[in-house]
């Protein structure tokens, strides 16, 4: 042993790990933890040299952005920002700005500068459309407004109604968007699943399977009581007919926000289908014809306010 | 010679190459055939896709484009007019690129905004189609504005998603490529049995060839077949069998020449021996024997003497040819037997036309000539005739010398000109004959281009017929 390291090649090579060790653990100190730290924010951006079909045209470029900071107004000054990444642009076109970013409640309201108002179509929609994705991906918001100083344009937008790509690959397969109560808000976010409709089961059937059946996103959760059943489901002249067994009526137990909550996660999901208008909820045992404050007793149809940022 | 493993490597070779250049081909066969049809069929599937597509995006844009706005109900209707069920997806957009219409049966979308890029190129005014293969299915998208004034108002989204056209393509190539598996492996099979066996037959060849070379001219191949390989082993058959008997003949050749160089060698010997060894012998005896001896001398010298003529003739090398008269030869030829022909009682006539030439060399033809007209006055009767004929055409000249003497038996005539051949030993040796004249006249006549027989003569005799190209006809050849 003593004669190996007295070898000049031996006693290099021992200097050289002693080095690179030193070096790690300094290295090492000084790498912020950032991953645990660094929070990023996701600006959608407009992508270049994209028409070739098929590809989308938005896509999210990853911003850092410190803790602490107004994280609504960074995000908007991201949006302006000029991306990194060469084959991306920024969605506003040059001569429009956001003013004003300001979060209420779960709705941000952004301010544009006026040359908003003049842009149409196309370019008008991929702005909206930028926009709204990235202030619904920021935690806690779900709507995003946008208007001019003078009001004389407004919209108001969801992440939902943002279409990137086509969704439905085949025809036999189909892909629904199924609500769910959200944790922490009094809002329901859509979670994709795929269904096979067939002889057997009707797709009212199978959403109704797979509402019982629970989110698989922890950020969701169902407040339809346990060993619920759904004795019947069917649509006759656009009105769906839900029947649960006298299981679902153990839901008065909970607050009325969350009641409301589910029976619209219920009729939210079956109005996606386009010969659903309404829906109309019937439970075993039924007394009363309201739950909570939700009145049961008619064919509630869609309320797409209830709808926040989809859960991907 | 190389080791037998060089051969038997080079012999892979062959096979190696043989089968390697029909393996490309058929390889590259299967890989045309596992291709090039599903490639033309893909692409015709794209193209008619792509004429439906637009077809139908045709069909509803014009619709959509007369009606007064665009609004979620009125594109409705009409959709439910026009009742298109074969497409996988439509969707109608304004020209903000909202949904006014999606036919999907699932996902429920008017008021949200499709972003796509084929909407976007089709809100700048674009038609756009789409369609790729998977393997799985034929995916193919199409959009197309709604015009109205020359401005988009709106457009059309036309998805489809087709795995049963896919299905058929998949199946076909399934069998295309189980086809040509199994092809395949047939030819690879084929062709190293056939290639195996056209490669042992050269190697028993190679093996044959080494086998007589070695010394062993009995040694036959076995035929097999009657194809070019076969044609080959037949003629080395009879290849090795001219060797052996050429062979033959040459071992024949050297053990009569020894012979002939000894007899006389021998005789020499004892003469000088009995003198040498004799107490006493007087003047009489002893030029006899010495007479006897220069005898012996001269017959070894004119054995040698035609001995070198036929290795000359052998080697056909050294011979001057040139334009020569027949006649002018015979007429030497017969000038100088003259004293011969009046010791032996022996009549000398001549036939000879005029202006006979040949191509020759002029010591072989009268050679020639002179053996054998010597030959027909040393074996001739007394009182009989020796007669020479010389005629000639364009063509040939013909020379015929015919005697009345005692003949040649049947039996000897094929071998007549055979080296070293008498026909009466006994009486040939005593004539001064070595066997050799009739070789050297036959060899001759055969370097002349020319032809000999001989025959026996009615009423006795022999006759011996040479017939030689004319100069004429030689200069034609050349």
């Amino acid at each position: 042993m003593r004669r190996f390291l007295k070898a000049p090649s031996a006693r290099r090579a021992v200097a050289l790990t002693a080095a690179l060790v030193l070096i790690c653990l300094s290295a090492c100190s000084t790498i912020p933890r950032a991953d645990s730290e660094q929070e990023y924010i996701e600006v959608y951006r407009r992508i270049v040299s994209s028409v070739s079909p098929g590809s989308q045209l938005l896509r999210a470029e990853k911003i850092p952005y410190t803790e602490g900071d107004d994280i609504v107004m960074g995000a908007a000054l991201a949006l302006r920002s000029a991306p990194e990444d060469p084959s991306l642009v920024s969605a506003l076109p040059p001569d429009v700005n956001i003013t004003r970013a300001t979060l209420a409640g779960h709705t941000v309201d952004v301010l544009m500068s006026a040359p908003y108002a003049k842009l149409e179509g196309m370019e008008k929609s991929l702005l909206e459309g930028a926009v709204a994705l990235t202030m619904c991906s920021l935690p806690g918001v779900d709507f995003v407004r946008l208007h001019t100083e003078d009001n004389s344009v407004t919209v108001r937008l969801s992440s939902e109604e943002i279409l990137l790509y086509n969704t439905v690959v085949s025809g036999a397969q189909a892909q629904v968007r199924l609500y769910f109560p959200r944790l922490d808000q009094a809002v329901m976010s859509a979670e994709y699943a795929d269904i096979n409709p067939g002889d057997d089961a009707s797709p009212e059937r199978l959403i109704m399977d797979l509402l019982l059946a629970g989110p698989s996103s922890e950020k969701l959760y169902s407040a339809i009581p346990e060993d619920t059943v759904v004795l019947s489901v069917y649509t006759q002249d656009g009105v769906c007919r839900v029947n649960f067994s006298s299981e679902f009526l153990e839901i008065a137990q909970e607050d009325t926000a969350v009641i409301n909550l589910t029976i619209y996660s219920v009729v939210n999901s079956l109005t996606n289908l386009p010969e659903v208008d309404s829906v109309q909820i019937f439970a075993q045992n039924m007394g009363s014809a309201v739950l909570g404050t939700t009145d049961v007793s008619r064919p509630l149809t869609r309320r797409a306010s209830l709808i926040g940022a989809a859960i991907y | 010679m190389r080791p037998r493993s060089g051969i038997k490597s080079i012999l892979s070779r062959v096979q190696f190459k043989f089968a390697l250049v029909f393996l490309i081909l058929i390889a590259g066969l299967l890989v045309m055939l596992n291709t090039y049809p599903t490639v033309v069929t893909r692409d015709l599937v794209f193209a008619s896709k792509k004429s439906s597509l637009e077809n139908q995006a045709g069909v509803i844009s014009a619709t959509l484009s007369v009606s007064e706005s665009l609004t979620t109900d009125s594109v409705g209707k009409a959709m439910d007019f026009l009742d298109l069920r074969t497409l996988g997806r439509v969707i109608i957009t304004d020209a903000q690129a909202r949904v006014l219409y999606d036919s999907s049966e699932f996902d429920y979308s008017p008021g949200r905004l499709a972003l796509f890029s084929e909407i976007s190129s089709a809100l700048a005014g674009q038609v756009v189609c789409y369609c790729v293969y998977d393997g799985e299915a034929f995916i193919s998208s199409e959009a197309m504005p709604i015009m109205r004034a020359g401005v988009a108002i709106g457009a059309v989204y036309l998805y489809e998603y087709d795995s049963s056209q896919a299905a058929l393509i998949s199946a076909t190539q399934r069998n295309l490529r189980n086809i040509s598996v199994v092809f395949g492996l047939l030819a690879v099979a084929f062709t190293m049995l056939f290639s195996r066996a056209l490669t042992t037959r050269i190697t028993d060849l190679v093996r044959a060839t080494r086998i007589v070379s070695g010394g062993d001219y009995d040694y036959k191949i076995p035929v097999r077949g009657s194809d070019e390989l076969s044609e080959l082993g037949a003629e080395f058959n009879n290849f090795t069998g001219r060797l052996k008997e050429t062979e033959e003949l040459r071992r024949r050749f050297v053990s009569d020449a020894s012979h002939e160089l000894k007899t006389p060698l021998a005789s020499i010997r004892l003469l000088s021996d009995s003198i040498v060894n004799a107490e006493y012998m007087d003047k009489e005896t002893m030029v006899e024997f010495v007479t006897d001896i220069g005898t012996e001398a001269e017959r070894l010298g004119r054995t040698a003497e035609k001995l070198l003529s036929l290795s000359k003739l052998d080697s056909a090398a050294g011979f001057d040819f040139t334009e020569l008269d027949m006649k002018t030869i015979v007429e030497k030829t017969l000038h100088i037997l003259e004293p011969l022909a009046k010791e032996r009682s022996v009549r000398l006539t001549t036939e000879a036309d005029e202006g006979c030439a040949v191509m020759g060399n002029e010591d072989l033809l009268y050679r020639i000539v002179f053996n054998l007209a010597e030959n027909s006055i040393k074996y001739n009767v007394a009182d009989g005739e020796v007669k020479i004929s010389l005629s000639c055409n364009p063509e040939a000249v013909s020379l015929i010398v015919e005697d009345t003497g005692i003949g040649i038996p049947e039996a000897d005539l094929p071998h007549i000109f055979d080296r070293f051949y008498r026909v009466d030993k006994a009486r040939a040796r005593d004539a001064g004959g070595s066997g050799l004249g009739l070789s050297i006249v036959h060899d001759a006549v055969l370097l002349h281009g020319g032809q000999i027989s001989v025959e026996r003569r009615e009423g006795g005799g022999t006759r011996v017929t040479i017939t030689f190209p004319s100069y004429s006809q030689w200069e034609v050849q050349s």
